[in-house]
């Protein structure tokens, strides 16, 4: 059985990455159940660089270090089941091939297709 | 009393310091505006005050795999890319680097550095912004431009006229041969010389017509101006200048003039190769369509690698590409269609000898960079702590701020000597006295530069269905 996924838009992003590479104590109940399950691999979480790109600028601007923020993000692979969308080629392809709701705004707009995209399955896709 | 005799009551200061002496420099070492002019008369910024161990590595590469390979050898390398590694934007040395490449070769036609295997000359070419430049032929013309102000055809015509006059008067060869090479180059493109040596201007022309290689030219070839006429004129470059504009119109004239008669022309004065230095190569592809770009990829094939031309045969010209971190992706694709990929890829992925990778500055280079430049403005040249008034402390912090960019690291440390000359409090500048001043070095945000989040995107694919 597939493992759940569960995709963070721009707010969760910026809670998420506080509560796990700032070690802020969150007071969202929601993120730190999503942090639990990560840790001991019960469900995958997705980030889009974009938003850890936001945060990390939110960082810089109040005078953080962002280097050393910058490994410790990348580092999350290794510790929990945490994926890093850098929105390459294969996901700006999808993008563009699959019908987005008009009207959204962009943040919106990418979370959305990033949950489409991380749970296709390629397992039965045929390759021309 | 007469106003000749009358004095101000307030005399100069007879011991007055000029506004760096007090710091020990002649000047302020760094460039105000750190942009590469290679015109300029200032060697802050046209490229003199060059620390070559920064890019030794670059330099080593190049010698390596280029310059030091015969031009004789048919596989050696023929066109080859200086890739930019970063994306922090400009100045990152590239330019001045390819001056000092280009000097490097002109010193002595990379004669002692190729063990006298190769002649050869080196032309700097710098696409204008704006698009002038987009098409191959365009491209021609600049080079073409290029030796003319080079001065490779005086040097060129001389050595041919310095061979014909040794078959008509060896007296008179032996003679000018003691001459230097500016007095030599100088004489034997002068028709009064001629006059005054006694020496018939038909019977050099007629010699010239002789040297292999020339005779290919045909006698419509601006160097046998006249030849069949009683009085046969000495051809200057102005005459190529003529040459060029009036009888080559056609694209394809214009190539076998380039890559065919030049080359027997430079073969001719003992030259075996040249190279072709373009810096900023992205002003041209920036300004093509798709079809243009892969139109100018199949011309640099053609007449670098598999056309007709003398030169495709030989590998005459070779070139250096210089290019911006995104380039290569920009012009991948025509590169690949037009099957130069095959020749020269230009993934800068991959390890190759003539792919060279301008990296980003460290710490020890902006520790040298600097240094260089303090060094010639000293007035002291004996100074025990080279980097005085820095630390190497406030330089690693500056080089951090200014994201290990040269132009950055340069300006940085301009606006840092104009402070301290102000300053009274410090005589030297340390991490302390940067971080003072640091509110001074603009910011994204002191441009008004929005964040990320505060961007408007736009949604290409619904403006492109209407």
């Amino acid at each position: 059985m597939p493992i759940e996924k569960h995709i963070l838009n721009k707010n969760d992003t910026r809670a998420f990455l506080e509560a796990t590479c700032l070690d802020l104590s969150s007071s969202d109940l929601t993120i730190n159940t999503i942090i639990e399950d990560a840790q001991s691999w019960q469900k995958e979480v997705h980030c889009l660089s974009l938003f850890a790109a936001i945060f990390l600028e939110r960082q810089s601007h109040e005078g953080g270090n962002c280097q050393p923020l910058v490994d410790r993000i990348y580092g999350l692979e290794d510790k929990m089941c945490f994926s890093m969308n850098e929105c390459d080629p294969d996901f700006v392809e999808y993008l563009l091939r699959n019908i987005r709701e008009s009207g959204l705004p962009m943040e919106e707009i990418l979370t959305d297709i990033l949950t489409r995209y991380s749970n296709y399955d390629r397992s039965k896709t045929i390759r021309m | 009393m007469s106003k000749l005799l009358s004095r101000p009551s307030q005399t100069l200061l007879p011991d007055a310091k000029a506004r760096y002496e007090n710091l020990g420099f002649t000047d302020n070492p760094f460039p105000a505006q750190p942009a590469v002019d290679k015109d300029s008369q200032d060697p802050r910024i046209n490229g003199d005050i060059y620390e070559i161990e920064i890019r030794r590595k670059e330099l080593q590469k190049i010698n390596n795999n280029f310059l030091k390979v015969p031009q004789s050898n048919p596989n050696h390398l023929r066109l080859g890319y200086i890739i930019d590694t970063s994306y922090i934007g400009r100045g990152n040395g590239k330019s001045a680097f390819l001056i000092n490449l280009h000097e490097q070769i002109g010193k002595d036609y990379c004669f002692d550095i190729s063990s006298h295997a190769n002649k050869c000359f080196s032309l700097y070419i710098a696409p204008e912004p704006g698009g002038r430049c987009k098409t191959f032929p365009l491209l021609m013309d600049l080079i073409f431009s290029t030796m003319i102000s080079s001065e490779i055809l005086d040097v060129c015509l001389a050595t041919i006229r310095l061979e014909a006059l040794n078959k008509v008067n060896s007296a008179k060869f032996q003679e000018i041969i003691q001459r230097d090479d500016a007095d030599i180059i100088k004489f034997l493109n002068n028709p009064k010389w001629y006059e005054e040596n006694a020496i018939q201007m038909s019977d050099i022309v007629a010699a010239a017509y002789t040297i292999p290689n020339l005779s290919e030219l045909g006698e419509n070839f601006p160097l046998f101006l006249g030849k069949n006429t009683l009085s046969p004129e000495l051809s200057t470059v102005d005459d190529f200048k003529e040459y060029y504009k009036t009888f080559i119109k056609k694209p394809s004239d214009k190539l076998d003039f380039i890559f065919s008669k030049l080359v027997y022309f430079f073969e001719s004065a003992g030259f075996n190769g040249a190279y072709i230095l373009i810096d900023n190569f992205e002003r041209i592809p920036d300004f093509q369509s798709g079809r243009q770009k892969k139109d100018f990829a199949s011309e640099l094939r053609t007449c670098f690698f598999d056309g007709f031309y003398r030169n495709a045969k030989i590998g005459f010209y070779n070139v250096f590409l210089v290019l911006h971190a995104g380039v290569p992706g920009l012009i991948s694709e025509a590169w690949s269609e037009s099957g130069l990929d095959n020749r020269a890829p230009i993934n800068p992925k991959t390890e190759s000898n003539h792919i060279v990778l301008f990296e980003k500055l460290s710490k020890e280079h902006a520790i040298l960079l600097i240094r260089k430049y303090l060094d010639e403005y000293r007035i002291k040249k004996s100074v025990v702590n080279k980097l005085l008034p820095f630390t190497e402390e406030a330089i690693s912090y500056i080089s951090q701020l200014s994201e290990y960019n040269a132009s950055k690291i340069l300006k940085f440390a301009y606006e840092l000597i104009e402070k301290l000359v102000e300053s009274s409090d410090s005589e030297i500048i340390d991490k302390a006295f940067v971080e003072k001043q640091e509110f001074h070095h603009t910011t994204d945000s002191d441009r008004g530069v929005p964040t990320i989040d505060e961007v408007q995107s736009e949604d290409l694919l619904k403006k492109v269905q209407g």
